[in-house]
């Protein structure tokens, strides 16, 4: 066993030192388990069926904050795609929509002109408009993409420091 | 019937909400509260003439533990096998501005029935072997939403942190009852009867 020897009056600079190291070591905790919520909620964007252009999927992001560390997601619709948007409710901008119409919908022929040939702006448009309409009716569900990691990075966080100060404590 | 423990608490946590909620400090006329144990389904009729609160449960986060027997009943030994966390997210919507911090607050009490032993809202699951379940509020958010005059639907939301068990039925034995009987008569020359008795 290690014996560290430490002198009354040295005692005050000794606890602030070690206090110090703490909770350097907690932050970088932190930083770590923030990244692995980050690698964790993307996973789960793919899992729960969500990319389209990956925009949503490549805006989770991490960092570190001045107590700690924080992981989100950037893009405008997250809190929709995270909580929910609730029937009734004015649906998406249309612009979006119609460049998704143009991009998937109008290659896959799922929306055509009305002979069956390419479609016209109009047809797009409308196409637009109906798929907003739905959106306005039938709301969105809560994903709960953060809220499901946050009882997992908890965990891991709390076993991790534990884990950490341990190793520390022995060296 | 036992459901599952997810299941089975956001039913408790829709009666016991139904039931507590006090929305006193409310006009009259918009006392009425509707819990609904899911996202409001656009099929349904979510027209805002009280308080509308839905439950949305996230996934369970489940660490096993080494089982550990909670009762008998029959033959049926019951042992919880894990331990379960998530998070359970409940929105409020009013329709007017004006109602959403009086409703929030009632919501906030209702939230909490352990008060001053101890903080959070202890449930009993009617459909999962009368198990307790506990939830903690984690977030409180009122959604500053330009929308929310016009379409007449103010929101606010609680982020819950529920805990639970779950649990496995056997069937195997185990000894639940040791009854000895023990009789003695005489000296040295006296006789000895032991009965150990084991049930199930």
């Amino acid at each position: 066993m290690p014996e560290l020897h430490i002198r009354a009056r040295d005692f005050g600079k000794h606890l602030r030192r070690r206090l110090r190291q703490d909770t350097d070591l907690l932050r970088n905790t932190a930083l770590d388990t923030a990244l692995r919520g980050e690698t964790l909620a993307v996973q789960s964007t793919d899992e729960k069926g969500l990319v389209d252009q990956g925009h949503f999927k490549l805006s989770w992001d991490h960092r570190r904050t001045h107590d700690g560390a924080q992981v989100g997601n950037s893009s405008p619709h997250s809190s929709v795609i995270e909580h929910g948007r609730r029937p009734g409710r004015p649906g998406p901008p249309l612009a979006p929509i119609e460049e998704w119409v143009r991009r998937k919908l109008v290659p896959e022929g799922v929306v055509t002109g009305r002979d069956g040939g390419p479609p016209t702006d109009a047809d797009i448009r409308s196409a637009a408009f109906a798929i907003r309409r739905a959106i306005h009716i039938r709301g969105s569900k809560p994903h709960l993409i953060l809220g499901n990691l946050r009882v997992k990075l908890s965990r891991h966080f709390r076993t991790e420091a534990i884990r950490r100060l341990k190793a520390k404590s022995r060296r | 019937m036992a459901v599952d423990p997810v299941t089975s608490a956001a039913d408790a946590l829709a009666a016991h909400l139904g039931s507590s909620v006090d929305l006193s400090a409310l006009p009259a006329s918009f006392r009425t509260l509707d819990v609904r144990t899911a996202w409001p389904d656009w099929s349904e009729d979510a027209d805002l003439q009280g308080v509308l609160v839905a439950l949305t449960s996230g996934d369970p986060d489940e660490m096993a533990c080494n089982p550990i027997p909670l009762g008998l009943s029959g033959d049926q030994t019951t042992w919880k096998v894990a331990n379960l966390e998530w998070v359970v997210q409940v929105d409020l919507w009013v329709p007017y501005r004006a109602h959403l911090a009086p409703a929030m607050e009632a919501l906030d009490q209702a939230l909490d029935n352990l008060v001053p032993q101890s903080s959070g809202l202890q449930l009993t699951h009617d459909d999962y072997h009368g198990l307790p379940v506990h939830f903690e509020v984690d977030a409180r958010r009122v959604d500053q939403d330009g929308d929310a005059a016009p379409r007449g639907a103010w929101r606010g939301r609680f982020t819950l942190r529920a805990q639970s068990s779950r649990v496995r039925l056997t069937t195997s034995n185990l000894i639940n009852q040791l009854d000895a009987t023990i009789t003695a008569t005489g000296g040295a020359s006296g006789s000895e009867t032991t009965t150990l008795v084991t049930a199930s």
